[in-house]
């Protein structure tokens, strides 16, 4: 650690704070930033919170035998996603090397795409408590590895989302091997049909959780999954071959079911979700957006089945009437969570008839209902006082006057989504007084400007993620007020708020808990700003610099420098040249993701050291499409062969081609 | 239940301060029940982890909690709030002596409490706020 050796506090606070009294308190300590300032205090804090720590997240490999074994006795959890250079053999011989991995739990290897069947087999052999891995987005997996996987007798938790290469061979060999299995994940294995999952239902029998997005299984898997006893939850988005007669199948008297999602399946109707209520009287959560299906009253009635235990109720994209709404509100006032994005027909009427029923409502999804108006956030405020997520994109009829009232009303309310809406500076005034507020997207307000993000900053103190994507009239002063009153901001999007300067980014250079920030299209920064953004600001890890004409070399030395954590950069139309690129990518040990498009002051003798320095840890890369035919074949064939996806972009090679507005 | 309901001990903190309370109010203290089930107290317990002050205080509320049990009125979570308000050295103290009596919910109460008044500070706020002048 580079930090300064904390000082030791006197030892009368540390006898009587011992480290089973520090243990307890850290119990309730949830927020990573706050344990990081405990465990900064001194000494004795450091202690009980290694002894405390149940879940780890390395950067590297080499240093897990002494964070494992000497310095964190309690780890049960491991994500490995973010560990860089993480390949098959480095993998295995890790864990071959020591006997603590014996007590871990849990292990994440999602997107480590150079996992393979050698450092499962390793990690499964060598932790026998093991009950929970996921290798969701490793390409590459296949049957071999879930021969490997199989051997996990006490495996409870599996997701293998995307993992392309796994077919109904291999969820037989975890079907068989694992027995216990209680959740699984296997969202685009395209290549399981209904046979893997026959077999999966006859073996695994307290399977409780299955996601099945995007697979091509037919009715015969839900004929199957009916027979599990314990079954909750079933996830069957974008399932092309699912129609109702398949979904007839779960009313079978089971009556376990407590979440389905039938998203996205084009032959399912409301009869389909009908029966299934009618054989699960415990459904809390229901989502069927994007069914090509009408909201009949008939399916309404049959919602009052389920008026005690429905939560969840998500109704995207489908066409519903005011009656409809009022049925809704009638026959499910427990609702805790509508969704009606992009529906059609919902006007005022509808939506205060639904709220005044159903006042136990969190979280509103109106995103696109373009006809609301004012009086909608009235009744939203008079009787929803608990909302704590609103969602309002678009819905540009509403004023300031609304919103005060909102912000009377709604007083919990944590994030609210306001993109492309009539914001202007005294709405904000308003909508600041919910000074809970942790996210707050006002993209496309180009009426916002520095007095209303000082409203921001006086007022919203607990902000953590705030999206100004287009205010054109935001600018540096307004940057201040922000830097000033919202220290705990992680995410931020300035893009195309082309007023921002360096200034502004020496202002938002105090953020240190700032982890991603999009820049795209700020001409008139350039790197000095950068470089104070990258000394400051120490926990960023994504940065999208696109379109910023004015950045250049120095910004990239400033970077490789001092911004350690980077795990993703986009500096596609930026002004640097091979040397800023090659220092960027072979110092960044985190980096995983780079877009590299329209480099015009890069060569390709550029490119190509650039990409042999990086060492082979990036997993994605985007260039331009004439790059392909230019790069050396054996460079490409390196890159893929170390887990490295490329996307080749065809635009047209143009210089300053950002003097658009 | 009669005789033990209204037999009292001594409870002499490490300061030498001594108090006279019920055995039931004494019992709401997993050390001290223990101790009384075992045989191993006589009618005065020395208790050398604790100072005076702060074990009145753990006495008080104990006092409260056991008339609140038998039918008074108020809540125990007005009790509960009552005991913390406090500054944060009282506040360790209670926590380390409750720790020590082996109160449970009185550990919970008081490290919930101080985790409360952790979060969202500096690392120099902590220090300062953990200065031993208190």
């Amino acid at each position: 650690m580079k930090c300064s050796h904390p000082p030791s506090l006197p030892k009368p606070i540390t006898a009587i704070l011992s480290v089973d009294l520090l243990v307890r308190i850290l119990d309730h300590i949830v927020d990573a930033g706050d344990r990081k300032s405990f465990r900064l205090v001194c000494d004795h804090f450091l202690l009980a919170e290694s002894l405390h720590r149940r879940s780890l997240r390395p950067l590297r490999l080499k240093y897990l035998p002494s964070l494992l074994g000497r310095r964190y006795p309690s780890i049960e959890s491991l994500d490995l996603s973010v560990c860089h250079s993480l390949d098959d053999n480095s993998l295995a011989t890790a864990i071959a090397s020591g006997s603590y991995w014996q007590k871990l739990r849990r292990v994440g290897l999602a997107r480590a795409s150079g996992v393979g069947w050698k450092g499962i087999e390793a990690l499964v052999t060598t932790c026998p408590l093991i009950e929970a891995i996921d290798l969701s987005h490793c390409c590459e997996v296949g049957d071999r590895v879930a021969a490997a996987l199989a051997k996990a007798a006490g495996l409870r938790d599996l997701r293998i989302d995307k993992c392309l290469g796994v077919t109904d061979v291999g969820l037989a060999m975890v079907s068989v091997g694992c027995g216990r299995l209680e959740r699984l994940g296997i969202k685009w294995c395209m290549e399981i049909s209904d046979i893997g999952i026959d077999l999966l239902v006859k073996k695994c029998r307290n399977l409780r959780v299955l996601d099945l997005s995007y697979l091509q299984v037919t009715n015969n898997s839900l004929r199957a999954i009916s027979s599990l006893e314990k079954f909750e939850a079933l996830s069957l988005v974008g399932c092309r071959f699912i129609d109702d007669e398949g979904l007839a199948f779960l009313n079978n008297g089971r009556n376990s079911l407590q979440s389905i999602d039938i998203s996205r399946c084009q032959n399912v109707t409301w009869f389909g979700i009908a029966s299934v209520i009618e054989g699960h009287r415990n459904l809390q959560i229901i989502n069927m957006g994007d069914c090509h299906t009408e909201v009949t009253p008939a399916f309404l009635s049959q919602l009052s089945l389920i008026k005690t235990t429905l939560n969840i109720l998500k109704l995207d994209g489908l066409q519903i009437s005011d009656s409809g709404l009022q049925n809704i509100g009638s026959n499910c006032n427990n609702l805790i969570e509508i969704g009606l994005s992009k529906c059609l027909g919902v006007t005022d009427k509808g939506i205060g008839e639904l709220v005044s029923s159903c006042t136990c409502l969190r979280s509103i999804d109106l995103t696109c209902c373009h006809l609301l108006t004012d009086n909608v956030l009235t009744a939203i405020s008079k009787y929803c006082i608990n909302l704590t997520c609103l969602r309002l994109e678009a819905c540009s009829l509403m004023t300031e006057k609304g919103f005060g009232q909102i912000a009377t009303g709604c007083s919990q309310l944590l994030e609210i989504d306001l993109t492309d809406c009539s914001i202007n500076d005294i709405a904000l005034q308003h909508l600041t007084k919910c000074s809970e507020l942790k996210v707050l997207k006002l993209g496309l307000c180009a009426n916002i400007t520095s007095k209303g993000l000082a409203y921001i900053g006086s007022n919203c103190n607990n902000l953590e993620e705030l999206d100004l994507y287009r205010c054109v009239e935001v600018d540096d002063y307004g940057l201040s007020f922000l830097a000033d009153g919202c220290k705990r901001l992680k995410k931020l999007n300035l893009c195309y708020c082309i007023q921002i300067t360096n200034q502004g980014l020496q202002y938002l250079s105090s953020l240190e808990w700032l982890s991603d920030l999009e820049l795209r299209g700020l001409v008139n920064v350039s790197s000095m700003g950068i470089t104070s953004i990258a000394f400051g600001c120490k926990s960023l890890v994504e940065l999208d610099l696109k379109g910023c004409s004015s950045i250049d070399d120095a910004a990239m030395f400033a970077l490789a420098r001092y911004s350690l954590n980077l795990r993703q950069i986009n500096i596609s139309n930026c002004s640097v040249s091979g040397v800023g690129l090659c220092k960027l990518l072979r110092t960044l040990k985190c980096l995983q993701d780079a877009k590299l498009v329209q480099l015009t002051r890069t060569s390709v003798e550029g490119f190509e050291f650039a990409l042999r320095a990086s060492r082979c840890k990036l997993k994605k890369l985007k260039l331009a499409g004439d790059l392909m035919e230019l790069l050396s074949p054996k460079l490409l064939q390196m890159l893929q062969a170390r887990g490295c996806r490329i996307r080749w972009v065809d635009k047209p090679m143009l210089f300053n081609s950002l003097t658009i507005e | 239940m009669a005789s033990y309901e209204r037999r009292k001990v001594t409870l002499k903190s490490s300061d030498g301060e001594e108090f006279l309370v019920e055995e039931a109010v004494a019992m709401e203290s997993r050390m001290i029940r223990y101790m009384i089930w075992d045989g191993l107290a006589g009618d005065v317990i020395e208790l050398p982890g604790v100072k005076g002050k702060f074990l009145s205080m753990i006495i008080d509320f104990c006092k409260k909690r056991v008339a609140w049990a038998a039918g008074g009125d108020g809540t125990l979570e007005g009790l509960k709030s009552d005991f913390v308000k406090v500054d944060l050295g009282t506040l360790i103290h209670l926590s380390a002596a409750s720790f020590c009596l082996k109160t449970n919910d009185l550990v919970d109460l008081t490290s919930q409490t101080l985790a409360n008044r952790i979060q969202g500070k500096t690392i120099d706020e902590i220090c300062r706020a953990l200065n031993p002048e208190e």
